[in-house]
C-alpha cells in the first residue's frame, strides 16, 4: 500500500460539521426537515417492485424522494472525496472483518444480507435510523428517538460482543 | 433538487473524510475497539441540540419530532441494532461506503432496497403491531430559560462523554 492517503478529518471537527449541517437542513428556507436516510430504501424498492400505489409508498413519497436525492449527493460526495484523499478502494471483505471472521467472500456476503435485512426492516418499523432517529431525534430531545437510540445501542453492543468474540486476533 | 444533492454531497464528504462510514469504524465499535462512531455522533448532537434550540426560538426552523410508537421503536430498534452490528454499516453509511468502493456495502444497499419493497407490501398487515402510539413527545420544558438550560446541560454531558470515550481509546 504505497498509495498516499490523506489524514482523516478529526472526530471533533467531523461532529461539529455534521451537527451544523443538520441545523442548516432544518432551516425553514433550506429543507425544513432533518437529515434522514432509511426512507429512501422502501421508496426505491416499492417503485421497482411496482408498488407505486401501495398505502405505505404514498405515505413515504415526500420524505422518500428527498432522501433519495440526498443520498445520491452523498454517494457522489463520498466517491469524489475518497478519490482525492486516496481512500477509494474496491474491496468486498473489510480488513477488520478479516481479522475476526476470515477472508471468505461467501461468508461476508451471507452476513451482509442478514444484517441489511434486519437493518432496513428495523428502521422502517421504527420510522427512522441513525440519521433520522439518533442524530435528528436526539437533537430535538424526542422521546421516541431517545428510546430507539438506547435500544439500538444495547442490542448493537450485545450482538457485537457475541458475534465477534473469539476472533483470530 | 439541486439543493438537496448539494446538502447530500456535504454529508457524504464529512462522513467519508472522517472515516466514520467504514466497517472498520462501525464494526470496530461493535467490537469495542474503536469509538470514532459514538464520539462523532455525540459531538454532532451536542452542537445541534443547542443551535437548533436557538434557531427554533428565532422562528427560523420548525420541529419535526417523530411519534413514540412503542412497538415500532422498541421492536425496530432491536432488529436495527443486531443488523447494524453484523453488517457494520447503517443506512446512510451504506451509501457513503459504496461511494468509496466497498462492495459489501453495495450488496447491503441491494438487499436493503429489496427489504424496503417487502416492508411496503407487508405494511397493511403489520401496522397494527407497531403501536401503541403515544404521539410526538419532546422532552423539553416550554420556557426559554428552562429549555435553554436543559439543552446546554445535555450538550455538556454529551461532550464530556465523547471526551471520556476518546481518553479510553488512547
Amino acid at each position: 500500500m504505497a498509495k498516499k492517503q490523506m489524514r482523516p478529518l478529526n472526530w471533533a471537527w467531523a461532529g461539529i460539521l455534521l451537527g451544523l449541517l443538520n441545523v442548516i437542513i432544518m432551516n425553514t428556507w433550506v429543507s425544513n426537515r432533518p437529515i434522514g436516510a432509511s426512507t429512501a430504501f422502501p421508496y426505491v424498492g416499492a417503485i421497482l417492485a411496482g408498488l407505486k400505489d401501495a398505502v405505505y409508498t404514498k405515505l413515504i413519497a415526500k420524505p422518500g424522494s428527498w432522501e433519495l436525492w440526498f443520498l445520491f449527493g452523498a454517494l457522489i460526495g463520498a466517491f469524489i472525496s475518497s478519490l482525492i484523499a486516496g481512500d477509494f478502494k474496491l474491496q468486498l471483505v473489510p480488513d477488520r472483518w478479516k481479522e475476526v471472521k476470515g477472508s471468505s467472500k461467501a461468508k461476508r456476503i451471507f452476513w451482509v444480507a442478514v444484517g441489511a435485512f434486519l437493518l432496513i426492516f428495523g428502521a422502517r418499523m421504527a420510522g427512522g435510523c441513525t440519521s433520522g432517529h439518533i442524530l435528528s431525534g436526539f437533537m430535538q430531545l424526542s422521546a421516541g428517538s431517545i428510546v430507539f437510540g438506547i435500544v439500538v445501542m444495547i442490542t448493537f453492543l450485545i450482538t457485537g460482543k457475541l458475534f465477534y468474540k473469539g476472533g483470530k486476533s | 433538487m439541486m439543493k438537496v444533492i448539494i446538502l447530500g454531497i456535504a454529508f457524504g464528504v464529512i462522513l467519508q473524510r472522517s472515516r466514520v462510514n467504514t466497517f472498520d469504524r462501525i464494526g470496530g465499535f461493535a467490537m469495542l475497539k474503536d469509538f470514532t462512531v459514538p464520539k462523532i455522533m455525540l459531538t454532532a448532537i451536542a452542537v445541534s441540540v443547542v443551535l437548533l434550540f436557538v434557531e427554533v426560538k428565532l422562528g427560523m426552523a420548525g420541529l419535526h419530532v417523530k411519534p413514540l410508537v412503542i412497538g415500532g421503536v422498541v421492536g425496530g430498534g432491536i432488529l436495527f441494532g443486531i443488523g447494524m452490528a453484523v453488517l457494520g454499516y447503517c443506512p446512510g453509511t451504506l451509501i457513503v461506503s459504496t461511494g468509496e468502493g466497498s462492495m459489501d456495502a453495495l450488496i447491503g444497499i441491494l438487499v436493503g432496497v429489496g427489504t424496503g419493497a417487502l416492508f411496503a407490501a407487508m405494511f397493511p398487515h403489520i401496522r397494527d403491531f407497531l403501536g401503541p402510539n403515544f404521539g410526538k413527545i419532546q422532552l423539553l420544558p416550554d420556557s426559554t430559560i428552562w429549555g435553554g438550560l436543559t439543552v446546554v446541560i445535555f450538550s455538556i454531558l454529551l461532550i464530556l462523554l465523547a471526551r471520556k470515550l476518546d481518553s479510553l481509546e488512547q
